[in-house]
């Protein structure tokens, strides 16, 4: 089982490669912030990969506050974008 | 058991890579949202669904189960937030920034 999670986790790195290649080539800021929510998620997976390889259950809640903290920072940066567009 | 959590979890890594790299093929922003959608709530179903079966039926299993439902219900709010933002700058703008 463990070559499955070690397969999964090259699949995971590959993507959030990907994802960083996406960030850097685009200036559009919209697929900026949708790009850097998906690298949360992928992240949260991958720390509940790693939990499930070295066996170890604490680090359900380190990948649980990843994702709220991942929430609330799309969510505080979409509010900015929002707010500083009304004051103009 | 434990072949239906491998085909679960390789289904996982290609949905995965499928709805990363739909971020490069599509033009659209829209279109984007959707393929980044794919990756917020299939991939991760599947992906926790065989850590799941993996685990048993313990504390651990109903841990993975509470972020699953948390991962749904944020991922697809922000998704939408975040649609919604671009689309009242859409008709400020009369294009996409």
């Amino acid at each position: 089982m463990i070559d499955v999670y070690i397969i999964t986790i090259i699949a995971i790195i590959l993507a959030i490669l990907i994802s960083i290649l996406r960030f850097i080539s685009l200036k559009d800021i919209f697929t900026k912030i949708l790009t850097t929510n998906l690298l949360g998620t992928k992240i949260v997976l991958l720390i509940l990969l790693v939990s499930a390889i070295e066996s170890t259950n604490d680090f359900s809640d380190i990948a649980m506050v990843y994702a709220l903290i991942n929430f609330i920072s799309t969510i505080v940066i979409l509010k900015y974008f929002e707010n500083r567009r009304i004051s103009k | 058991m434990n072949i239906l959590s491998t085909f679960l979890m390789l289904t996982g890594c290609i949905t995965l890579l499928i709805g990363t790299i739909g971020l490069f093929k599509f033009k659209d922003f829209l279109s984007r949202t959707h393929a980044a959608s794919v990756v917020d709530t299939l991939s991760t179903l599947l992906i926790i669904l065989a850590l799941m079966i993996n685990s048993g039926l313990t504390l651990y299993s109903l841990k993975l189960f509470l972020i699953l439902i948390f991962l749904y219900i944020t991922g697809t709010t922000a998704i939408h937030a975040l649609s919604q933002v671009f689309f009242k700058n859409q008709d400020k703008n009369g294009e996409m920034q």
